[in-house]
């Protein structure tokens, strides 16, 4: 009897759902076999006296945390974000991107302009998460089809709306529709789900995650708006 | 090792055979005992019939959702810790178990350093729970024995004589007169120290007690006035000092007459000025307090022998109390006893005594020189002897089963200070008697003399035994 994934793969359209189903359900059981490894290299590591084979285990254990790490990874960028907001200042947001990515990409420290107009707005945000989802922007940008070296970073607030968006020129033409679809680019070590989940993240906020390009300058512009109120915190 | 091996078994539940199996063996090699469990249901299964300390509890098990067991577990089991693994993680589930009362959660794979060093945190936190209750228990035992202390120590007026110096308290309590209670050791000069607190306008502030008598004269001054650091060797931080702690209150002084004289003369100064100077300190502080005082001493004799300065004895006998002798108030002796009987029955955690009526007459003979306190004494001694809820003489201490005329007897006052031989022999063979329980023949060894001398001077001072 076929599974209702089997089902649907059979007749070429596999739901976001099953496949959300699939990825998790996989790296579940991957990640409890990689227990079972991990617990058995201990063991063997804590019987033997073979300073060999004890190097040997940490070179194991560390493949294993290696890969669990990026299964981990790849179950969190299927599951649908949660947010727990708080009132957090506009300006607090924006330096604490700075550092972040200052901190990520630190050989791309130059490449990026700020352009931070000032404003005493407050968010209604999950800051962990909504700050994941504005460095996924630029681990974006700086991955994919980046032309030159140059990201422009723009925060500014008009009226109830806080609006945060980077500049970047691209050597391909980018379809906004299709930018955010899952799978659309997947490489060694990325599979494509990290724009989708900073849109959900952004949306969860009652928020909008676009993207715009320009033909004529090849430039691709995506923004993040969250709402924000211009009271102190 | 703190814990015993009971206090370090670990119950793992987890579907996943490879893992419960290694698990369990690194465990072991760590020196837990493990039990483990493929299903909820074994698992719970296991812990009625022997808890274990700790539960290693998989979130998605094939017969139940991993938090509703884990909310089974913390419902029937609360004093277990449990500790959630699992390789479906998100942050929903971790806050989700940790609100439910899960120790922690670990994402699969762990490194079983990371487990071990959790588990042990975990078993360590059970530890000092089962502590905590436990101090929390005693903590109540001794709010009720102290309840218990102080309903002892209110004082008992039945006798004419009490009820009067009931009638002075409550007149004069109010007012912030010092007073001077005097009287024997063990009459309860501390009793009516607390009834006049109490009943004073500084009740709801503290009563500080300083016995003169039990501490070092040396060190009497310090822990009155207090000291600051560096004021003297040893003084290795600030005291206030017990005027100090007695702002707003209550100083109760018990035996002023062992203060040091010169020590009489600054405390004097301090109640006329209402300032003192703490050891080592330049600075003055005011003093706040109402001072009773307490001697067991006569005044008379204690003014004579320069014991009791008189112009400190002036100042702290505005009024003065003397608590009478319980052999001089015998009626106080019933309600004194019923009270003692009642406490020390709850303290044991027995069923009230009855005292048998020839061994309350015995009570009632005594002639108690050690006064309430010494009644407190024979009470407990003979509540924690009395079988089938009787005390009968047999329970009562030796002193008060003998005879009238062979129990110690306070020294009769002498007419002109000096007793007569015929006193002094009468003393002596009481004394002799006593020691020996009214064994005649032992008394006369004792003695130096034959048993029929012996005989002949018990009919002479008319001792009866």
């Amino acid at each position: 009897m076929k599974t209702e994934v089997e089902a649907e793969a059979a007749n070429g359209n596999v739901s976001w759902e099953n496949f959300v189903k699939f990825v998790r359900q996989l790296s579940h059981d991957l990640r409890n076999q990689l227990n079972a490894a991990e617990l058995q290299s201990a063991l063997i590591g804590e019987l033997t006296n073979d300073a060999e084979i004890k190097s040997e285990i940490r070179r194991l254990r560390e493949l294993v945390s290696q890969l669990g790490a990026t299964l981990q990874s790849l179950s969190a960028s299927v599951a649908e974000p949660r947010p727990t907001t708080l009132p957090y200042a506009a300006k607090d947001f924006i330096a604490d991107m700075q550092k972040k990515i200052a901190h990520e990409f630190p050989e791309k420290k130059q490449a990026v302009k700020w352009e931070v107009l000032p404003a005493g707005a407050t968010l209604n945000i999950d800051p962990e998460l909504t700050e994941w989802a504005a460095a996924e922007l630029f681990r974006n940008a700086f991955r994919h089809d980046l032309a030159g070296d140059e990201v422009q970073a723009q925060a500014s607030v008009e009226g109830d709306w806080f609006t945060f968006s980077i500049r970047e020129a691209k050597t391909e033409e980018i379809d906004p529709a299709q930018w955010t679809q899952p799978l659309q680019n997947v490489s060694h070590g990325h599979y494509g789900l990290g724009l989708r989940r900073a849109r959900k993240i952004i949306v969860a906020q009652s928020g909008e995650l676009t993207a715009k390009f320009d033909p004529a300058s090849r430039t691709l512009t995506s923004t993040i708006t969250l709402p924000c109120s211009t009271d102190s915190p | 090792m703190r814990t015993n091996s009971e206090a370090r078994r670990i119950l793992i539940i987890d579907d996943e055979r490879p893992i419960l199996l290694t698990l369990e063996a690194l465990l072991n090699r760590h020196g837990y005992r493990t039990e483990t469990a493929t299903t909820a249901t074994l698992g719970l299964r296991a812990m009625k019939t022997n808890p274990a300390a700790l539960v290693l509890l998989d979130l998605q098990l094939p017969d139940a959702d991993g938090l509703e067991t884990l909310d089974q577990l913390k419902k029937d089991f609360a004093d277990s810790q449990v500790i959630i693994l699992t390789a479906h993680d998100s942050l929903n589930n971790a806050i989700e178990s940790i609100k439910r009362g899960a120790f922690h959660f670990i994402s699969k794979p762990y490194a079983p350093e990371e487990l071990l060093s959790l588990a042990e945190q975990a078993l360590e936190k059970r530890s000092l729970l089962q502590e905590t209750q436990a101090l929390r228990e005693k903590a109540e035992q001794l709010e009720k024995r102290l309840e218990l202390a102080e309903t002892r120590l209110a004082p008992v007026f039945k006798s004419k004589v009490m009820q009067e110096m009931e009638e002075l308290i409550s007149a004069m309590a109010p007012s912030d007169a010092n007073v001077l209670i005097t009287g024997e050791s063990g009459v309860g000069k501390e009793v009516v120290a607390n009834e006049i607190h109490s009943k004073s306008r500084r009740a709801g502030k503290p009563l500080v007690k300083l016995n003169c008598a039990a501490f070092p004269q040396t060190m009497i001054e310090s822990e009155l006035f207090g000291y600051v650091k560096g004021a003297f060797t040893g003084a290795m931080n600030d005291f206030p000092g017990m005027i100090a702690e007695a702002r707003g209150g209550t100083l109760f002084l018990d035996e002023i007459s062992e203060m040091p004289a010169d020590l009489q003369t600054r405390f004097l100064r301090v109640l006329q000025g209402g300032e003192y100077r703490s050891l080592g300190s330049t600075r003055m502080s005011k003093a706040d307090f109402r001072v009773i005082t307490a001697t067991n001493r006569p005044i008379a004799q204690a003014l004579a022998e320069n014991r009791l300065r008189s112009d400190l004895y002036y100042r702290i006998n505005t009024f003065q109390i003397e608590v009478p002798p319980l052999r001089e108030r015998k009626e106080d002796i019933p309600p004194l006893v019923t009270t003692f009987v009642q406490r020390f029955a709850a303290q044991l955690g027995k069923a009230e005594p009855t005292i048998a009526p020839e061994a309350f007459q015995k009570l009632l003979d005594y002639s108690w020189p050690g006064n309430v306190r010494e009644l407190q004494n024979a009470i407990e001694y003979a509540v924690v002897l009395a079988r089938n809820d009787i005390i009968g003489i047999k329970e009562l201490p030796a002193e008060i089963q003998l005879p009238p005329a062979l129990q110690t007897t306070p020294a009769p006052a002498r007419r002109s200070g000096v007793a007569s031989l015929n006193d002094m022999e009468r003393e002596t063979i009481l004394q002799a008697l006593a020691q020996t329980h009214g064994n005649k023949k032992k008394a006369a060894e004792l003695l130096g003399i034959q048993r029929p001398t012996l005989y002949n001077k018990m009919k002479r001072y008319a001792i009866e035994v």
